[in-house]
């Protein structure tokens, strides 16, 4: 009976500290079963540079696919992401997120206006344009929507997904946050998904 | 035509035109007239029970983002508030800072953020309508990013009805 009691408790003592070992969960992101490779693409960074690929491999992204000239949600969202990455580099955080804006709107938005956009959102961001052909690779690939809006003049807007997706440093869309994106939200969650694969 | 009144931040109403002005001494006449000359006390309490005049539109909580480097354009949102009895259509914004000024409505639907121009904004009669992010706002393009301060004129119809001053707060470091 004895031996039955000891055995009890040290199987709840266990329990117990398998579950204080358990990572929590993220609270807001949906984390994919298995990574998607971010499909094939040649397109050209803030800079003007060619870029494949092989640039989302070597570090964590967080991508927002937007345009320069949305004047409300994109913005907003790039100020959240740099809002979060600053606090988590408040909390000693390493390593950090890069941020990664995807031009949905290559007609408009040249490397120039791309390298002004993301500079004004901080340092090491990477912005993303080139040929709308070469975007849809990027896009389709990951399942992104966007869709332009012709109104017959400059000003036409585009539809977007608002989603950001984690890149791990394989190159791989491996979470993603949806909804309306909060600071919060991802100082809490990315420590919890910034782990190598 | 309705008076042309001057919302600042916050929502404060000033006499920048002048009409909200007059409009405070026509009522004060009008409370002291149906009070008679019995006194200054009498009149000050009548000048209470009669109230400041309400001007037809106030403009309140206003925001414009700062242009982004390179990016002559901007968005603007506040909340208007109609005292009035009738509905007012706002179909046009003009500014000095701005070639162009359009009323936008973002919507997120199933993930998708999409962006439509709206060819007027109703403001209900002694109600309001708030302009903010990821909804209504205004839409303000080829812009001069030098610009300290930003001047917005709604239009009814063609006509005046309400002035904004904004001036951009500080930037931080």
């Amino acid at each position: 009976m004895r031996n039955h009691f000891i055995a009890v408790v040290l199987a709840t003592s266990l329990a117990l500290a398998s579950c204080e070992r358990a990572p929590a969960p993220p609270r807001t992101a949906t984390v994919l079963p298995d990574p998607n490779p971010v499909p094939e693409f040649a397109l050209l960074d803030q800079h003007g540079s060619a870029i494949d690929e092989s640039v989302f491999r070597g570090q964590w992204d967080l991508v927002f696919f937007g345009f320069t000239h949305c004047p409300d949600v994109c913005p907003t969202t790039m100020q959240v992401l740099a809002a979060a990455k600053a606090e988590l580099a408040e909390q000693g955080q390493s390593p950090l997120p890069r941020i990664v804006l995807v031009s949905v709107d290559p007609e408009r938005d040249t490397p120039e206006i791309m390298s002004q956009y993301v500079d004004y959102f901080g340092e090491g961001n990477l912005g993303i344009t080139g040929t709308l052909e070469e975007i849809r690779k990027l896009t389709s690939g990951l399942g992104i929507y966007f869709q332009k809006q012709e109104t017959g003049d400059e000003f036409y807007s585009v539809d977007h997904f608002t989603a950001v997706l984690v890149i791990d440093p394989d190159g791989g869309f491996s979470a993603v946050f949806g909804g309306t994106h909060k600071a919060e939200n991802f100082v809490h969650d990315l420590p919890l998904l910034m782990v190598q694969p | 035509m309705m008076p042309v009144f001057t919302g600042a931040r916050g929502g404060s109403v000033t006499d920048g035109s002048g009409l909200v002005a007059e409009s405070i001494a026509a009522g004060v006449f009008g409370c002291l007239s149906r009070g008679g000359h019995k006194g200054f006390l009498a009149a000050l309490v009548l000048l209470a029970a009669c109230g400041a005049p309400q001007p037809p539109l106030v403009a309140s909580d206003v925001e414009i983002t700062r242009p982004i480097p390179g990016r002559p354009m901007s968005a603007g949102f506040f909340v208007l508030e109609n005292n009035t009895g009738t509905d007012i259509r706002i179909t046009g914004v003009t500014s000095p800072q701005f070639g162009v000024v359009e009323i936008h409505e973002t919507t997120i639907e199933d993930g998708v953020s999409r962006m439509r121009k709206l060819e007027a904004l109703v403001v209900p009669a002694q109600g309001s309508v708030t302009l903010e992010r990821g909804g209504k706002h205004l839409m303000l393009m080829r812009g001069e990013s030098t610009s300290a301060a930003v001047s917005l004129q709604l239009l009814s119809d063609g006509e005046p009805v309400l002035s904004i001053e904004y001036t951009y707060p500080e930037e931080s470091e």
